[in-house]
């Protein structure tokens, strides 16, 4: 059995146990709500992880090129650049897959004296360094969003006083 | 989590035990948790030269990151003593002290709280943060129990954490529709600011315009001369754009109305737009009325620090409205300047006698609502006229424009107008979308910089709190084509904009006027091609909002 094979037998306990372990960085009563608030308008930050942590192990199974896993990484990235905690704590969820995996799939996995396992893990690596250029891309937006205001909130001014000047983009 | 249920049984599930958690004593230790005051997630303090133009006390240079915020030798009595005063002078605030039962209805309902995580921004969490301190000072139970009760001591830290809480709250009072006892959070963290203020605690972004509304009139600071250079500035766009010339009438002594709106809309993008709508609509209309330089602000950053200020800089509409002698006052599309008015300014500054009852010198219509405090809003002016077809209008000019509107949350939860600013959109626009029922009318979402809190240096607290408003418009925009944002506010034009772009970008933030300006039909206009940001109007050129 490849381990592909194994692991989309496994899927569901996987996803599940990666989405708890992901919850259980928020405070507990935060994990409950992001949890058990099923409207996606009321509860977006739950929405994002339980609708895209799945396809995101999906991609990560397929070995999808960076196209196909961005859309799925971006929601959880996005909100975790934003949210009051360091970059190492945004980003941890994706190195919890691995202890995920050792957990879920553990015995079978032993059977297969470890070689597929290493190379899995370099696939959640990738996802790792691919996560920090999409936060660093995020980081980068909310400066440039800082500054766009900063200049709109006087606009006149420098309307005024011929002193705009646009990204020719 | 270790002491929960699994997720896969139902204890896990139960929404009242997210409440438990955190607030059933003896507690999990909220209350001995200390708030982490980093850099990038406070608001800059105030400086101290406009507490001492205010008048406030203990004007000092202090920082949120320092562990000294050198606080006065008696600061802990000022705190004790302030709750006491206000405790008689508001049956609100002890009502609200005393009846929460903790049911946990509000707690999931706080933009602040959905976007962040954060749980001591569910409202029930931060009004405990002046709850647990009254209960210890104020009542019996408190003094005999003590943290049994959910009581604890008034320390420096409790005061550092009012600070980081009372400004991460935007007072929009999402939280008080849910709550079954109307508890309205948003007047305890009016409350709570004022405390603060006591000890000289406040922010810049707060207190500098408060400074400068109460020195020129408005919160920008703009000079009289200035304000009449912004307007003329204006008028030349608007001839550029329509070949007309506008009127713009400045402290125009025996005009029939006096015309108020935040300063927001002479400075800042996009709100100048609706500006220049607002004098292209009333140079249509023939109207007799005038700006003023001494009331030229109609947004209130008072209402943002205390009572009294809130009634200092409001009294100035009155008084010019006395002084040059009009009927009534129409105020522009702000937001919070309506929860100023129909909540306080007749109490604060009225009865306006000397005025009267709005009546629309176009339709006749008078406006009965507005018999105590006669000042009526924009939108429900611009409603009327259309009602009574005395507009010419042309919405395919706004036919590039997929439009959604944001109930903003003083209009909508402060005011209850829901319906006008939307007839008034779907009149001027062939294309709508409402947003979902959930993030709508009276359970709107902030846009996360209300209250004081739309500055720069917290973007990413703004980002989280704008969240839930993103969310909604993303969604719009990706079923419906969505590529405009209209907002009846001048905070709303202002900090909306990076919500949209960040959780939504390709969508535009819009005044409701703006729309309206471009769909209007004016006399000896020439042929319009352009809209007031002068870009092509009318038919769509084959952009997308995902540009
Ligand atoms: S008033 Fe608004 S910002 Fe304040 S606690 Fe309630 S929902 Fe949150
Ligand atoms: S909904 Fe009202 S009573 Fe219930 S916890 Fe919130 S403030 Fe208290």
């Amino acid at each position: 059995m490849t381990l592909e094979s194994l692991l989309l037998e496994k899927r569901a306990d996987i996803v599940r146990g990666w989405i708890d372990r992901t919850l259980a960085l928020f405070p507990a009563s935060t994990g409950v709500f992001l949890r058990t608030t099923e409207d996606r308008f009321d509860n977006p930050v739950g929405e994002a992880i339980f609708s895209h942590m799945g396809p995101l192990f999906d991609a990560l199974l397929e070995n999808a090129p960076r196209e196909a896993v961005e859309p799925h990484l971006d929601p959880i990235v996005q909100i975790r650049s934003i949210q009051d905690c360091s970059a190492s704590e945004a980003l941890s969820f994706v190195f919890l897959l691995k202890d995920v995996l050792r957990q879920e799939a553990g015995d079978a996995l032993h059977d297969s004296r470890g070689e597929p396992l290493r190379e899995f893990d370099g696939r959640i690596d990738r996802l790792a360094l691919l996560a920090f250029d999409r936060f660093i891309g995020f980081k980068q937006k909310v400066y440039e969003i800082r500054i766009k205001e900063i200049k709109n909130s006087v606009s006149t001014l420098l309307k005024m006083s011929n002193l705009t000047c646009d990204d020719p983009k | 989590m270790a002491e929960q249920a699994r997720f896969d049984q139902m204890g896990y599930y139960d929404p009242e035990k997210l409440v438990r958690v955190d607030t059933t004593l003896p507690s999990t230790g909220w209350m001995d948790t200390p708030v982490a005051i980093r850099p990038g997630t406070y608001i800059y303090p105030v400086k101290p030269k406009h507490l001492e133009y205010l008048g406030m006390p203990f004007a000092r240079q202090w920082a949120p990151a320092d562990p000294d915020w050198k606080l006065p030798p008696n600061w802990k009595e000022i705190i004790l003593d302030g709750i006491r005063e206000r405790l008689d002078r508001f049956r609100s605030f002890k009502l609200f002290m005393d009846i929460c039962v903790r049911c946990g209805a509000c707690a999931d309902k706080c933009h602040f709280f959905i976007g962040g995580g954060d749980p001591k921004n569910m409202p029930v969490l931060r009004a405990e943060l002046i709850r647990s301190i009254y209960r210890r000072d104020f009542t019996v139970a408190g003094k005999l129990l003590g943290r049994m009760a959910g009581a604890r001591e008034l320390t420096p830290e409790v005061v550092k954490e009012w600070f980081y809480y009372f400004f991460q709250c935007t007072e929009c009072r999402r939280c008080s529709v849910f709550c079954p006892y109307g508890i309205d959070t948003a007047e305890i963290t009016m409350i709570g600011r004022e405390l603060l203020n006591l000890l000289g605690i406040g922010i810049n972004w707060i207190l500098e315009p408060v400074a400068n509304c109460y020195r020129t009139g408005n919160h920008l600071g703009i000079q009289p001369h200035g304000l009449k250079d912004t307007l003329e500035f204006f008028a030349e766009d608007i001839e550029t754009v329509t070949g007309v010339k506008v009127n713009v009438p400045i402290n125009k002594k025996g005009a029939d109305i006096l015309f108020v709106t935040p300063s927001g809309d002479f400075l800042a993008d996009p709100g100048t737009f609706t500006c220049m709508g607002y004098l292209m609509l009333f140079h249509e209309l023939g109207l007799n009325y005038t700006w003023s330089t001494y009331a030229s602000e109609g947004g209130n950053f008072g209402l943002f620090t205390s009572h009294e200020t809130m009634k200092r800089l409001n009294a100035k509409i009155y008084a010019e409205a006395k002084r040059l002698g009009v009927k009534w006052i129409m105020g522009g599309e702000c937001g919070h300047m309506w929860r100023v008015l129909h909540q306080y300014m007749d109490t604060m500054n009225g009865p306006a006698d000397f005025l009267e009852v709005p009546v629309s010198p176009i339709t006749g219509t008078r406006f009965e609502h507005a018999r105590s405090t006669k000042m009526i809003h924009i939108v429900e002016f611009t409603a009327d006229l259309i009602k009574h077809g005395k507009l010419k209008l042309d919405p395919s000019k706004n036919d590039r424009i997929k439009v959604t509107f944001h109930d903003s949350c003083n209009p909508a939860r402060a005011m209850g107008i829901l319906e006008e600013p939307r007839y008034v959109i779907k009149s001027v626009c062939n294309h709508f979308h409402e947003m979902p029922a959930n993030t709508i009318r009276e359970k709107t979402f902030c846009c996360g910089g209300g209250a004081g809190l739309g500055t720069d240096e917290n973007m990413e607290m703004r980002l989280r709190g704008g969240l839930p408003r993103g969310n909604a418009v993303k969604h719009v925009r990706d079923a419906f084509g969505v590529n405009h944002l209209a907002a009846m506010c001048a905070i709303d034009r202002a900090t909306l904009a990076p919500v949209c772009e960040f959780w939504a970008p390709g969508v535009r933030v819009t005044g409701i006027h703006e729309l309206v300006a471009n769909a209007l039909i004016m006399k000896g206009q020439t042929e319009r091609t352009l809209n007031l940001r002068q870009e092509p109007l009318g038919e769509e050129a084959g952009e997308t909002a995902h540009e």
